[in-house]
């Protein structure tokens, strides 16, 4: 179970957003996932294994281990595709190992 | 009979239930399995019970305000009765509200399959909360029975919602990153005389993104921060004003104005964070349906999305819009308590934010630097003097408009409220 975050500064806006576009995405590479729409303020960022958000909130975030998907263009989904490949793989190499 | 006179009487008018009826219905949408529709259920209603007990508490947390503004502009005001702030707030339209919520967005995507309009408006948190203003403009303005009230009321929202859309859709041509979506949000008509001024104005005048703000301002982009941060220094302000020691026996309980400016700004952040968060329950099973809806009955469609989608091009702009209709705010405020204006206002500051940075945006876009701050500061007396006149047309629904009134609701909501009285008077 793959556990992403998708973070704004109010967590109700493109969070939303950037969360309905990821599960589109998990869905089709059939990846089981659990996707939460969260405010900066409130994020834990160890919490999950990647985190998908803005540049400007990106800088914001203080977190070594997660991997974190900073997205310029909010509608982008093929970039969104790609990082979120990434990460599957990583995390599948990682519970297996 | 028994059983629909039941779920009649204890199950519709409770609004959290229908609120769990409609969340139901989207998460059937979905297919999804019956423990994910169980749990998002309960958290929808949970969430839903979040808003309407933190506008509630944060109505509250507000009340010192007033003897300290009546005081420093010198008028005697009508104490509000603490206990009715706190049952009244949304009291008896909850029920309609999320009716007319749901069948807006049903007229919305009807509007989108058979008429040219091709727009699907998808920022949910924006209409549920429009359905509580017509729903609150058409109980207290009319004497309209419960069928007919939800049927009006979902035309005006879906109309409401096609349209904004589509007033938008050309001027995103002139911003970057504003490809292939409109904006679905209520500051709509902000951003169309934020338009048209900067065309007026702007002349010549430089683009505001050349100019660069320090990255350390970003801070003011984090919803809890900014908002304790200037609700604590409106408290200083107004507190200095009214007298450290008239304030310290009158409205805090004893308390000097520091501790009590910062307790206050606190609060404000404490009850901010629990509405925004019951937003987020609530909607986080919603939104993902009228995705899918959308993509189903009408994939042509061009989405109506959320407003920050285009902050992350423009970081220069959001926080300019926002101070300058602050400024603006403020001067509308101490202007009202000047003429003594009977409604005690003080600008709402989740839009001040939100409608602010996106009428700087696009008064940028047409005239630059001049264009922004016209456009952001005129943003600002809309939403100030709007809300002036929308707060005693919506009874219960007011302590939720002192929050979270943004410049549709401000401009759209009192001529709404003079049609239906006009209509009253024939």
């Amino acid at each position: 179970m793959l556990k992403i975050a998708t973070v704004c500064g109010a967590g109700v806006g493109s969070s939303m957003m950037l969360k309905v576009f990821a599960e589109q995405i998990l869905e089709h590479e059939s990846v089981d996932a659990d996707v939460t729409a969260s405010d900066i303020s409130s994020l834990d960022p160890a919490a999950y294994d990647a985190i998908i958000t803005a540049s400007a909130f990106a800088d914001l975030i203080d977190s070594k281990a997660t991997r974190i998907i900073r997205m310029d263009n909010m509608l982008d989904k093929t970039y969104l595709r790609e990082q979120l490949i990434h990460v599957i793989s990583e995390t599948a190499g990682r519970n297996e190992g | 009979m028994a059983f629909i006179l039941y779920i009649i009487n204890y199950i519709f008018n409770q609004a959290v239930f229908v609120i769990g009826l409609v969340i139901i219905i989207g998460t059937l949408v979905q297919k999804k399995s019956w423990n994910q529709i169980i749990s998002s259920t309960l958290k929808g209603m949970i969430g839903f019970l979040m808003i309407t007990t933190g506008a509630q508490s944060l109505g509250m947390a507000l009340l010192p305000l007033q003897p300290m503004l009546a005081r420093i502009f010198n008028f005697s005001i009508s104490m509000p009765n603490i206990e009715k702030a706190q049952m009244q707030s949304m009291e008896g339209i909850g029920t309609e509200m999320a009716l007319i919520f749901a069948f807006g967005f049903a007229i919305n995507i009807l509007l989108a399959r058979f008429t040219r309009f091709k727009y699907v408006h998808l920022s949910a948190h924006v209409s549920f909360f429009y359905a509580g203003l017509i729903t609150a403009l058409l109980k207290f303005g009319t004497d309209l029975p419960t069928i007919p009230l939800i049927i009006i009321g979902a035309v005006l929202l879906g109309c409401y919602m096609t349209f904004t859309c589509a007033y938008i859709a050309p001027l995103m041509k002139n911003v970057k990153g504003g490809k292939g979506f409109t904006l679905g949000h209520s500051s709509s008509i902000g951003i169309l005389i934020s338009a048209g001024i900067g065309k007026l104005v702007g002349r010549g005048s430089k683009d505001l993104e050349d100019l660069k703000l320090p990255k350390n301002l970003n801070f003011l982009r984090e919803m809890t921060t900014a908002l304790t941060l200037v609700m604590t220094l409106l408290f200083l302000v107004i507190t200095l004003i009214a007298g450290p020691e008239w304030v310290t026996t009158h409205a805090s309980n004893g308390r000097d104005i520091v501790s009590f400016s910062f307790l206050s700004g606190l609060q404000f952040g404490l009850w901010i964070t629990v509405i925004i968060t019951g937003v987020r329950m609530m909607l986080s099973e919603i939104i993902p349906a009228f995705h899918g809806v959308a993509e189903k009955v009408i994939p042509n469609a061009t989405p109506g999305l959320d407003i920050p989608l285009l902050f992350p091009y423009y970081p220069t702009s959001v926080i300019v819009g926002f101070l300058m209709s602050l400024v603006s705010g403020l001067i509308g405020m101490s202007i009202l308590d000047l003429i003594h204006y009977p409604v005690v206002v003080f600008p709402a500051l989740i839009p001040t934010f939100f409608t602010g940075a996106i009428t700087a945006i696009f008064g940028n876009s047409t005239g630059g630097r001049r264009g922004a701050i016209t456009g952001s500061l005129l943003n600002g007396f809309i939403l100030i003097f709007g809300q002036a006149f929308l707060l005693p047309m919506i009874g219960t629904y007011e302590p939720v408009m002192r929050i979270l009134s943004e410049t549709d609701y401000c401009f759209y909501g009192p001529l709404l409220g003079l049609v239906l009285k006009l209509m009253g008077m024939i």
